[in-house]
């Protein structure tokens, strides 16, 4: 098969926002206040809108990444032909520097590379894009939200900030919380499998590729929702061939390359600060990148001493992590990055960092997900027809479930049944897919369970 | 290929007419001169320089990119005084610029010029112009720096007007007459208002006496001078400020 470099994500990426997947409302929401910004309803005060929004002169994009925020706000700009200023709040060196292309960025007019230049008047507008908004800065320096603040509301042009968690933007200032809030808040969700699916389909029609659809649904279902993520996924598979069980792990290899690096760079920095810097900067989930460090602070420490006090600080940071997600905590979450870094400042031999390393947990739960999910979905079932719950269910009744499942043929055909249990499930249970298939099949024509009846009645009545 | 020899204060006028608005630049070199052109990372400013040959003591090359970190090299500058000549050779195998001060060689690895932008300078078509002197202008910038963020040019057939003003009744303007400019051309009279904090910068970082301002109502200011004393020339172009309506 041809390799070709360019990414699939770019040279598939939306030109209009029509094009986006899912985020139906959200695609509206952006369009509505666009039109309030053509119409210069932003800057007028006292203006009368139909919509709240046309009058907030930014918006606020917040959702999970990989489902088309960044990709929304570029469609909105070429659909508009407005020119872009593009920043990534987390990789500039200093608050500074956002403060002055931000704030004098949102005031003029700009120049395009091309040798053109907006001019508002004519209807052109300049959207400022700022990603990683809520990444902006630490505590080092809160000029940095004060700054895009004072732009926003000094600003004569729409800006745009990206968002994945829009607590810790609100948390850094407490303008964006509220109806007085500059920006509008609009809600990025992950689009369904189906959705990503017809995408990923397009893209193998495009590109001329046979790839059967089984497996283009399997990678979009395994995306789960992450748009970009499931066309990377698609576009290893293409390249490399690998079969489709490993399409988690190809897809996830530049990921990784991002985690390792990021890893490798806070063990050698020297100071938490640099180091906590270095592990927000992998752009990974904190959940996970605990599992990171989890797998290479063994290899790394070269004595029981320097062990124990790395983990002492990393175990800190799973209470915090724990706490983060059960109780959503959401200022606990600065400690959980903070402990990971210092779990990593007692390494005295830095040469011992591995090359090529992967969490054995998040292997095994990867490995695991199917079945746990099978699990779960019984479990569901059986709740449902047992009133109780699912987390019952799955502990308390399905170890005997499916005992008495492979034990009594009659409750088995009773229980595909009423439980409408599917295929997978069925084998989960038994152990045996030519088996299950043929139970399903028998089960649902609802005549095997009503044989088996008569059939246990016929012999009851022999007795007597 | 490049081998030249130049004074250290014409070479530290090149560096800091760009680096006000670029921490980096691609330099073009071409056997009668160098020039570059850059739009600033918030692409409200824009510059462009050409020095041609004559204003270096010695200077052989053939055509070539060179993409070179500003900062290091400003800071390199300050090692010598302003009369001194330095020596700059471009080792095109280890990517490196040297430049020789006196005893003193400094080596510098330069800069993938093949990845940085090789911006358009727009054309304007701009109806008021005014040449006059640089101190002129520094006068009114100065006046303007304690009132507002922004500065307002005008062109009209009374001469020259540079104007601030606060939201209170705080105001400056420096008006300068026909006769007070060296030269005048109007179209039609002209008004526009830009960030003070970037045209201050740039008229502090010209070094020519004279300095030609073209202007238009609501259009980018485009500001021409001489550098390298005559040997080369510059010129800035500046994004005015969306005017509330």
């Amino acid at each position: 098969m041809s390799v070709d470099s360019v990414e699939w994500t770019e040279k598939y990426r939306p030109r209009t926002l029509d094009e986006v997947v899912g985020n139906r409302d959200a695609i509206r929401k952006m369009k509505l206040w666009a039109k309030g910004w053509i119409d210069g309803v932003p800057l007028k005060k006292g203006a009368e809108a139909k919509d709240e929004i046309m009058k907030k002169k930014a918006l606020i994009l917040a959702g999970p990444p990989g489902v088309g925020k960044t990709t929304s706000a570029l469609a909105l700009a070429s659909e508009l032909g407005w020119s872009v200023i593009e920043l990534n709040a987390s990789d500039k060196r200093s608050g500074d520097i956002v403060r002055e292309i931000v704030l004098t960025g949102a005031l003029t007019e700009s120049f395009r590379e091309d040798g053109s230049f907006t001019l508002f008047r004519d209807g052109e507008r300049k959207l400022i894009i700022l990603d990683e908004a809520d990444n902006l800065s630490g505590r080092e320096d809160r000029g940095g939200v004060q700054a895009i603040v004072e732009a926003i509301r000094k600003g004569s042009q729409p800006m745009i900030l990206i968002v994945n968690d829009l607590y810790a933007l609100q948390k850094r200032s407490s303008a964006f919380k509220g109806k007085h809030s500059p920006a509008a808040v609009v809600k990025f969700r992950k689009p369904d499998a189906r959705d990503i699916e017809r995408v990923l389909t397009r893209i193998v029609r495009d590109e001329g590729l046979e790839i059967d659809r089984e497996i283009v649904s399997e990678i979009a279902y395994r995306s789960r929702g992450d748009v970009r993520g499931a066309i990377n996924d698609l576009q290893s598979f293409a390249y490399s061939g690998l079969s489709v069980d490993n399409i988690a792990d190809a897809g996830a290899r530049d990921r990784e390359t991002d985690i390792r690096e990021g890893l490798r760079r806070a063990a050698f920095s020297g100071s938490i600060r640099d180091a906590r810097k270095a592990l927000m900067d992998a752009g990974e989930d904190p959940g996970n990148l605990l599992a990171w460090i989890d797998e290479v602070l063994p290899r790394l420490s070269s004595s029981r001493i320097e062990l124990f006090r790395g983990y002492r600080h990393l175990s800190m940071a799973d209470i915090h992590l724990s706490r983060v997600y059960r109780r959503g905590q959401y200022s606990l979450w600065a400690y959980a990055t903070e402990e990971m870094a210092a779990s990593l400042m007692f390494i005295r031999d830095k040469d011992r960092f591995p090359s090529s390393f992967f969490p054995q947990w998040i292997l095994k739960m990867g490995r695991s997900r199917g079945v746990r999910n099978i699990r779960k979905s019984l479990a569901v079932k059986m709740a449902k027809y047992m009133h109780t719950t699912s987390e019952r269910a799955l502990h308390d009744a399905l170890p005997y479930f499916q005992i008495l499942f492979n034990r009594d043929e009659r409750f088995m055909y009773e229980m595909i049944y009423r439980l409408r249990l599917e295929e997978n499930e069925v084998e989960y249970l038994i152990g045996d897919s030519a088996k299950a298939k043929y139970a399903v099949k028998e089960a649902m024509k609802g005549r095997k369970s009503r044989e088996i009846k008569k059939e246990s009645q016929a012999t009851l009545f022999s007795f007597g | 290929m490049l081998h030249a020899k130049v004074k250290l204060n014409i070479l530290k006028e090149i560096v800091d007419t760009a680096s006000i608005l670029v921490p980096e630049a691609k330099f073009n070199i071409e056997d009668n001169g160098l020039m570059t052109k850059a739009v600033d990372p918030s692409r409200i400013a824009m510059v462009s320089i050409e020095v041609r040959k004559e204003a270096f003591e010695e200077f052989e090359a053939k055509e070539s990119m060179l993409g070179i970190d500003l900062e290091k090299l400003k800071e390199t500058l300050k090692l010598g005084s302003s009369e001194d000549v330095l020596i700059l050779d471009w080792d095109k195998d280890a990517n490196t610029l040297v430049l020789k001060v006196g005893n003193l060689t400094r080596k510098m690895p330069l800069i993938d010029a093949g990845g940085m932008p090789d911006p358009k300078m727009p054309e304007l078509d701009l109806p008021a112009k005014v040449t006059l002197p640089v101190e002129e202008i520094k006068k009114g910038v100065a006046a303007a720096k304690s009132i507002s963020d922004n500065i307002s040019l005008k062109i009209s057939e009374d001469g020259f007007d540079l104007s601030s003003k606060a939201e209170g009744a705080d105001q400056a303007n420096l008006h300068l007459p026909k006769d007070a400019l060296i030269d005048i051309e109007i179209r039609e009279s002209a008004r526009s208002t830009y960030p003070l904090e970037q045209f201050s910068k740039m008229i502090n970082a010209i070094k020519s006496p004279n300095v030609t301002i073209r202007l238009g109502t609501d259009y980018p200011l485009d500001i021409i001078f001489e550098m390298a004393n005559g040997m080369g020339n510059g010129r800035y172009l500046l994004a005015p400020r969306v005017e509330n309506y």
